[in-house]
């Protein structure tokens, strides 16, 4: 299901779609988080592309649940600080994700703790704050400012392409067609930088980010998540 | 080529209120020597010790603002540093004290003019890479000529060692991230949608003329109650944390080894001379 390609400094992440996230499958998850791990400390690997070959990089689900919020797996898996997303958010590798179609609930929070985005115009993305408690609010409010990333929070609005481009979620967006030679592109510009230049760079980012409480908020999932539950039992859903 | 052939000239209006401090190397693209780097720093302290001025503007003299600092004392720096002679590599603490003293510690360039009293305003004309970008980012108020484009090249040969938090707030984390590791440089236009200047004009002399002008009619009083402010949310921002981070993570870079096939821009400067390795590295930017 993961197929994983190295050359040339970058390790290419080949998956149908990151619906799976979106489903706590966390066999899919624990596979995801080993091979992103495996690539960050790979020193043949500067570049780690996260790649969907399906039509939707992370397709709309009908409502899913996290596991109950002190599971041990979905700690492990997902939201824990050796889970996937902040595998991601603070891998020593430099990480792309390459978006098309539809780009819900877990997809959006995966693309908030990747470093570089580039979508396709025909893209569009969900806010995972409603569904998704692993999502770090602290990255988005980084990424687009603290207005925009409350507003895209508490609305739950889609943004499309160009809007998103606007707002800072994501680096470029270009032709469908072109999607796949862009990213490749981008991660051959990014693999001029030295190997030990990667890593010490992403050192100083996370101590940046660690002072602006991205850890913090990683640490907050399971009170999210109670909430979320919460709410689904009181109010029949999480809003 | 000598290091020593640059000046940073400070001219006082104070019938005005103004300061102009004018970065002069226009030869080597107004690359910045650490006895530039000096100069600067003393033109700011004797503006902030001059109660008739409440602006000062800053530009580079000729095409640039300023193209970076100069690659010739990359070593030296380390050398000249405390501890720096002792043995024939110099020591890691000399390395920091190096980059501490010239540009991100209290008294570095950086530093200073981030936390000067009086408004600044930058003219950001043609390259500003490196050091240009950084004065960019710690003024007040930047007025961009339509030529002007903003990167940092050297990071694509060492890796990062700038401060991020003062780049994150201003542009945003993935547009940092875009500028740490694609090696990407923006236009005016772009610097001006990510928010990095605050206006575009083809004729930015006019344009600062009158923020100076404007910035210059505030009491002093306000301007220096406002700096404070904004000192104090830099600080909860953790801008002197990120500049220490920048520090550290840029006195381990300048130590790193290089993979085969791996681009080394001091073994190309010193078989190839500082412009021919410069030009190598800048290629992408074209």
């Amino acid at each position: 299901m993961i197929d994983v390609k190295v050359a040339g400094w970058v390790g290419t992440v080949q998956v149908p779609d990151f619906a799976g996230l979106t489903r706590y499958d966390a066999d899919f998850a624990g596979e995801l988080r080993d091979t992103v791990v495996a690539l960050a400390d790979d020193s043949e690997v500067k570049v780690i592309v996260l790649r969907a070959d399906g039509e939707d990089f992370a397709p709309d689900l009908a409502e899913v649940s996290p596991p109950a919020d002190r599971s041990a797996t979905w700690r492990r898996v997902f939201a824990g600080a050796k889970g996937l997303y902040q595998s991601v958010a603070f891998c020593k590798k430099v990480v792309v994700t390459e978006v098309d179609g539809a780009c819900r609930g877990a997809g959006s929070a995966l693309v908030l703790c990747s470093d570089l985005t580039v979508a396709a115009e025909t893209s569009s993305f969900g806010s995972p704050f409603l569904t998704t408690p692993e999502a770090n609010f602290v990255l988005a409010a980084l990424t687009m400012r603290l207005n925009r990333a409350k507003a895209w929070a508490i609305t739950g609005d889609v943004l499309d392409a160009a809007r998103a481009e606007e707002v800072g979620l994501v680096n470029q967006v270009v032709p469908r067609a072109s999607l796949r030679a862009e990213v490749d592109a981008l991660a051959d510009r990014v693999t001029a930088m030295p190997l030990d230049g990667v890593t010490m760079s992403k050192m100083l980012l996370q101590a940046v980010l660690d002072a602006h409480g991205v850890g913090r908020d990683f640490d907050l999932a399971t009170h999210y998540a109670a909430r979320r539950r919460q709410a689904e039992e009181t109010e029949g859903g999480p809003r | 080529m000598t290091t020593d052939d640059g000046v940073v000239e400070l001219l006082l209006d104070r019938e005005r209120h103004q300061a102009l401090i004018r970065i002069r190397r226009e030869r080597h693209g107004n690359r910045l020597t650490r006895a530039m780097g000096r100069q600067l720093v003393a033109h700011l302290d004797a503006v902030d010790a001059d109660d008739d001025i409440k602006v000062v503007v800053v530009e580079g003299a000729g095409a640039h603002l300023s193209s970076g600092w100069d690659p010739e004392e990359a070593w030296e720096q380390y050398v000249d540093a405390p501890g720096g002679a002792v043995k024939k590599h110099p020591s890691q603490r000399a390395r920091l004290i190096a980059l501490d003293d010239a540009w991100w510690g209290r008294d570095g360039l950086y530093h200073r003019l981030l936390h000067c009293r009086k408004v600044t305003i930058t003219k950001a004309v043609g390259e500003c890479y490196e050091t240009g970008l950084y004065l960019t980012l710690c003024s007040d108020l930047v007025v961009a000529h339509e030529n002007a484009r903003f990167a940092v090249p050297r990071w694509r040969n060492v890796g990062v060692d700038g401060d991020l938090s003062l780049l994150i707030a201003t542009v945003g984390l993935k547009r940092t991230k875009e500028l740490m590791y694609a090696g990407t440089a923006w236009d005016a236009r772009t610097a001006l949608r990510y928010g990095l200047v605050d206006g575009v004009s083809a004729d930015p002399d006019e344009e600062v003329g009158r923020l100076a002008e404007m910035c210059a009619s505030i009491m002093r009083d306000g301007i220096v109650t406002e700096k404070y402010a904004v000192f104090a949310s830099l600080a909860k921002m953790g801008v002197d944390h990120s500049f220490a981070a920048a520090t550290v993570i840029g006195a381990s870079l300048s130590n790193i080894h290089f993979q085969p096939g791996e681009y080394n821009f001091l073994a190309d400067q010193r078989r190839h001379g500082t412009a021919a390795a410069l030009g190598r590295s800048r290629r992408h930017l074209e």
